[in-house]
């Protein structure tokens, strides 16, 4: 089904292309929400991505890849309104997230872990982790979204794991440091 | 639970605690707007079925490495002082190069898998052998006269998946309308680049094929004309050596068609 789309809309069909973006924008926002971390700026890279698979879809030539390559767009529109974005600000400002619903006190300073080991991470390696933990896309399929090889993919995936736990460690030293200072005191 | 383990699956729950779950309408609203007055681009090199594969980075870096190199030695041939002959100055023929100096490498020919497998289109109405580990994609839409790209849901595709798009067999008919038998394969060959034809028969059907490495078959029977293309990617030299016209003829020979089973 999906593919028959994709071949009417690389054929010009704006409404087949329509129910296609329609099926993928929340995917794409999504996406883009996690790796740039704000929620505007994903809102502009998911619309620059819409608009350049309309544009590029009549290169592409194998209609199966269609989500593969429709992640590889959204991925490079990240990229660049963080290019963007790094022009007009010296520093990434990380805008502060609302819970869904109530949490206990130890998953909020989960997540606020977690949250502050991500932020050690640079693009690349956030953006592979978006791709493989929250899309669920395999290394194989990260890489060609990220049009890289294979072996690069697998080896990103590897360096961001074990960086975001090298961040995690050290803070939970740092943290348990000052605990001692404190009893010591 | 590993300690790798546990990251994981807390990452994969902030994830899916952190993304919004849906995107506000007037993000879509506001790409589908601006799609109303956007031209698609267009492909200027229509190369009707042939799908050629992404190349990487690196890829890309060493053909441009190769670009610039062959342009330099192209300027520094041209340019050279002493080669171009001046106003009035006689152009002196330049020994012909002997083969050997210009001659590529032929890649040896590797062994293609045995035609062991099986296939029967329950669409276009043919069935025919092909290799061992191959993987086939049936097709799920009739084909009229859409360029079969690689996988394209109005052609049979019989694949090696290590290979994917790079080496394909790809199979699809039509009923022949109007057209004459003959007229019908001329016009398919003539669409898809064979510029040299010559006469075949597939299983009891005639039409014409390719000449050269042109390996495309268009045969008619019963009102309905089949095309059956053998595609080698020119990126990998041993795939046109090992998969060649010898060989799509073996594949050829086990072809059966049964227009009547066809579906339009």
């Amino acid at each position: 089904m999906q593919a028959e789309l994709v071949d009417r809309a690389r054929h010009g069909d704006r409404e087949a292309f329509a129910v296609l973006a329609g099926g993928a924008v929340d995917r794409l926002h999504a996406t883009a929400r996690l790796i740039l971390r704000d929620t505007e700026l994903a809102q502009d890279a998911t619309q620059d991505a819409l608009v350049r698979a309309w544009r590029d879809l009549p290169s592409l030539r194998d209609v199966e890849r269609f989500d593969a390559w429709l992640y590889r767009l959204v991925v490079r529109a990240c990229a660049d309104v963080e290019r963007r974005r790094r022009r007009w600000r010296a520093e990434i400002t990380l805008v502060p997230t609302e819970p869904s619903e109530p949490d206990r006190a130890s998953e909020l300073a989960d997540r606020d872990q977690l949250e502050r080991g991500l932020r050690r991470l640079n693009d690349r390696q956030r953006t592979i982790l978006v791709l493989h933990f929250y899309l669920g896309l395999s290394p194989s399929e990260a890489a060609d979204a990220l049009d890289i090889p294979v072996g690069t993919a697998k080896s990103r995936l590897h360096y961001a794991i074990e960086s975001l736990r090298a961040a995690i460690a050290a803070e939970e030293r740092s943290m348990v440091g000052t605990v001692r200072e404190d009893r010591t005191a | 639970m590993t300690a790798n383990h546990d990251l994981e699956r807390r990452l994969a729950d902030y994830y899916e605690t952190e993304a919004p779950p849906a995107a506000p309408n007037w993000v879509l609203g506001d790409a589908l707007t601006t799609i109303d007055s956007t031209p698609q681009r267009r492909v200027f090199i229509r190369v009707p079925w042939r799908n050629f594969p992404t190349m990487n980075t690196y890829a890309r870096l060493a053909a441009a490495a190769v670009a610039v190199v062959a342009i330099g030695a192209v300027g520094i041939a041209v340019l050279r002082p002493g080669n171009s002959p001046g106003p009035g100055q006689a152009v002196t023929p330049s020994p012909e190069p002997s083969p050997s100096a210009t001659s590529r490498p032929t890649p040896s020919p590797r062994s293609a898998p045995p035609l062991t497998q099986s296939f029967t289109s329950t669409r276009h109405g043919i069935s025919m052998s092909y290799p061992e580990g191959w993987t086939a994609q049936e097709a799920r839409r009739l084909w009229t006269d859409q360029a079969l790209y690689f996988r394209v849901p109005q052609g049979d595709f019989l694949y090696d998946p290590g290979l994917t798009d790079h080496l394909f067999l790809t199979i699809a008919s039509q009923p022949i309308g109007d057209s004459t038998l003959d007229e019908w394969a001329a016009e398919k060959l003539a669409q898809e680049e064979c510029a040299l034809t010559e006469p075949i028969t597939v299983d009891g059907a005639t039409g014409l094929i390719g000449a050269d490495d042109c390996n495309v078959a268009a045969v008619t029977t019963e009102g309905r004309g089949y095309l059956i293309w053998l595609y080698t990617s020119d990126d990998e030299a041993w795939l046109s050596v090992t998969y060649d016209r010898a060989w799509f003829e073996q594949v050829l020979a086990t072809v059966q068609l049964h227009p009547q089973d066809a579906v339009d």
